[in-house]
């Protein structure tokens, strides 16, 4: 449906985008992660049509539209601060793009109800944007797009202008929205846990690259670099030294390179008999459901474990332990790196 | 109690910032005007008063005076028209303004405020100049350049007032609408766009509509700038020509009428009101979707 090719984009003597090639299927929801300035929401703008790459190419549905203006290339786009029409009501928001299109009144009756019907704002047709909460505020904005069926929805950082509590709820409604519509959607995000929930795959983007583009299991479970690694969860990037202490113990462990572990790989134990890799608590604190804890390994490396509170029983700081890989399959080499 | 009072004098809240200003505007501005007012309702003879009391004779008398209404008449449409013709021309300049770089939006500024920084009695001689008879600049530019044959008579006449004005007031219909579309959210505009709407429709149906504050606002200061200006009628439109704010200064400064002049300027002033009034509501009225609904 989408597809990116070698996009490249300066702006002035800074280079944004680096041969971006990205392929988005039919129905599927892509999320562009990355911190802020790795170019995510120039790649989005550029699909848009609101910015022109400098060379490569974009086809929406197996149409050229690298030169074609936003008006002409069938996408909603839900902006940041969703650029809801404050003088108009929630029903008159969504009517604008079909009354600019020229449809027939009863036509955008029956349309607008039942798109907000879809998001659950029936009641707050007559209402004007202000007088809305902001998770329903973008939901308008939502059906405000969707009610014009284009063929890609795009959404830049939509969760943002939400508190931390509603942002959870409203991204799982946004993913059940979207996967009921069908549509074609691509996010761009700099919180990874938005990432994990509304996409079937993530592109991870740094310095203008896509670094990874997969699916959000394969992401978490098998990052390309430690970039990846770091920027989605949490992940303890272990350098070549510290890496030989456990494949020593782990046999199972190869590589050369850095290793990739996981805080909820490691099991920790208090007694000194298992043969692993000994270390000092020197932080713990409470997450829920589980304890996380800063462990010192002999040669100052720092690791983080999390360990469910139904597994063990609180270590004390100050207390040493022995910490062995509960499954060293899950552990990601990263070859090529000290 | 005394304590709290106290507390909230010396922090500077409640209404005691504003404790100043008021004393003395009630001092010289209030009380004088005031004064001056009440005396459309007694007997004023050259600056002396008469021990008449109080009377209605000269609100009546101005009331039922067809002339009295011909000339309001006249102060109306002149004002509206010149504050028309001003929002019309002021509009474009300060969208280009809002859509400008930093060189242009500078020159835009500089150029709106400078005339200011003249007496607006120099800026209406100067139109004596340009409209004036057959040597005005005008008419021997026309006549030199074939246009016309004989020059057109444009001082004296309801043109030359309303041109007069809409130049004078200009910069305070620029200034308001400069402030709210260099503000606006440009978004709002891609998403229309984006949404399929022309050009032409999103600047009607969004541009526009979001820009009232500072049409209200432009709007307001004109046209009680124009409603109530006695300097320019008098210069450009001449002798025979009157309005409502030329009348008080008439009747005041020349005939020394005090009580009739009072009252006409208390009519001058309460109508302005009322005008105002009305152009904040209609304001309000478009303006009725920045109203918090009851949730």
């Amino acid at each position: 449906m989408i597809e990116a090719n070698g996009v490249n984009k300066h702006f002035g003597s800074n280079h944004v985008l680096r041969d971006c090639t990205i392929s988005v299927d039919t129905g599927e929801v892509v999320t562009l992660l990355g911190a802020s300035g790795c170019g995510k929401t120039t790649l989005l703008r550029c699909i848009a049509g609101f910015e022109t790459p400098d060379s490569g190419s974009l086809v929406l549905a197996n149409q050229d539209v690298t030169r074609l203006p936003p008006n002409r290339r069938d996408v909603g786009f839900v902006f940041q601060n969703y650029a809801l029409f404050p003088h108009m009501t929630v029903a008159e928001n969504v009517a604008y793009g079909l009354k600019a299109r020229k449809t027939a009144k009863e036509t955008i009756r029956a349309e607008v109800d039942k798109v907000l019907d879809l998001v659950s704002l029936t009641e707050f047709a007559r209402r004007y944007p202000k007088s809305l909460s902001g998770g329903q505020q973008q939901r308008v904005a939502l059906a405000r797009s969707l009610v014009l069926h284009p063929k890609v929805l795009l959404m830049d950082e939509a969760f943002n202008a939400l508190d931390a509590k509603l942002r959870g709820a409203m991204q799982i409604e946004l993913r059940k929205i979207v996967k009921h519509v069908g549509i074609t959607a691509v996010c761009v995000t700099h919180d990874q846990a938005e990432a994990l929930t509304i996409s079937d795959r993530i592109a991870v983007m740094a310095e203008g690259r896509i670094q990874q583009f997969a699916a959000p299991d394969q992401i978490y479970d098998k990052p390309a670099s430690a970039f990846v690694a770091d920027f989605v969860g949490a992940a303890n990037i272990l350098p070549r030294k510290s890496a030989e202490r456990f494949k020593t113990a782990h046999k199972s462990l190869n590589g050369s390179g850095a290793l990739v572990i996981r805080p909820e790989n490691f099991a920790l134990s208090p007694s000194s008999q298992g043969g692993g890799v000994k270390g000092e608590v020197v932080f713990a604190r409470l997450t829920g459901p589980a304890m996380e804890y800063e462990i010192a390994l002999a040669d100052g490396t720092i690791l983080r474990a999390l360990v469910d509170r139904d597994r063990q029983e609180p270590l004390a700081v100050g207390s040493t332990v022995e910490i062995t890989i509960r499954n060293p399959d899950a552990c990601v080499p990263l070859p090529g790196t000290a | 109690m005394a304590a709290a009072f106290w507390t909230r004098f010396r922090d500077g809240r409640g209404i005691w910032p504003a404790v100043p200003a008021f004393v003395f505007l009630t001092i010289f501005f209030i009380i004088p005007m005031a004064v001056l007012l009440s005396f459309g309702f007694t007997e004023i003879e050259r600056g002396r008063i008469q021990d008449s009391g109080f009377t209605l004779r000269y609100l009546t008398g101005t009331l039922q005076d067809d002339l009295f209404w011909w000339v309001w008449w006249k102060s109306f449409y002149i004002g509206i028209l010149s504050t028309l013709l001003c929002f019309l021309l002021a509009y474009p300049l300060a969208y280009l303004y809002s859509e400008s770089g930093r060189t242009m939006r500078l020159l835009i500024l500089v150029l709106t405020i400078s005339p200011l920084l003249t007496s607006a009695i120099v800026r209406t001689y100067a139109w004596l100049v340009l409209l004036g008879g057959r040597r005005g600049v005008v008419n021997s530019t026309l006549i030199e350049l074939g246009v016309i044959s004989r020059p057109i008579r444009m001082l004296n006449t309801d043109f030359a007032v309303i041109v007069g004005m809409t130049q004078v007031h200009l910069p305070f219909m620029v200034l308001p609408l400069i402030t709210v579309l260099a503000a606006r959210d440009r978004n709002m505009e891609a998403a229309s766009l984006g949404m399929g709407a022309s050009r032409l429709a999103t600047f009607f149906k969004i541009v526009l509509p979001l820009s009232t504050p500072g049409i209200v606002a432009g709007l307001t200061i004109v046209f009680a700038l124009s409603y109530t200006n006695f300097i320019i009628p008098q210069l450009l439109g001449g002798g025979g020509f009157t309005t409502l704010a030329v009348q008080v200064y008439e009747q005041i400064v020349v005939v020394l009428n005090w009580s009739k002049g009072a009252m006409l300027a208390l009519l001058l002033l309460g109508s302005c009101f009322v005008f105002i009034l009305l152009i904040g509501l209609a304001g309000n009225r478009v303006m009725r979707w920045s109203q918090k609904e009851a949730a």
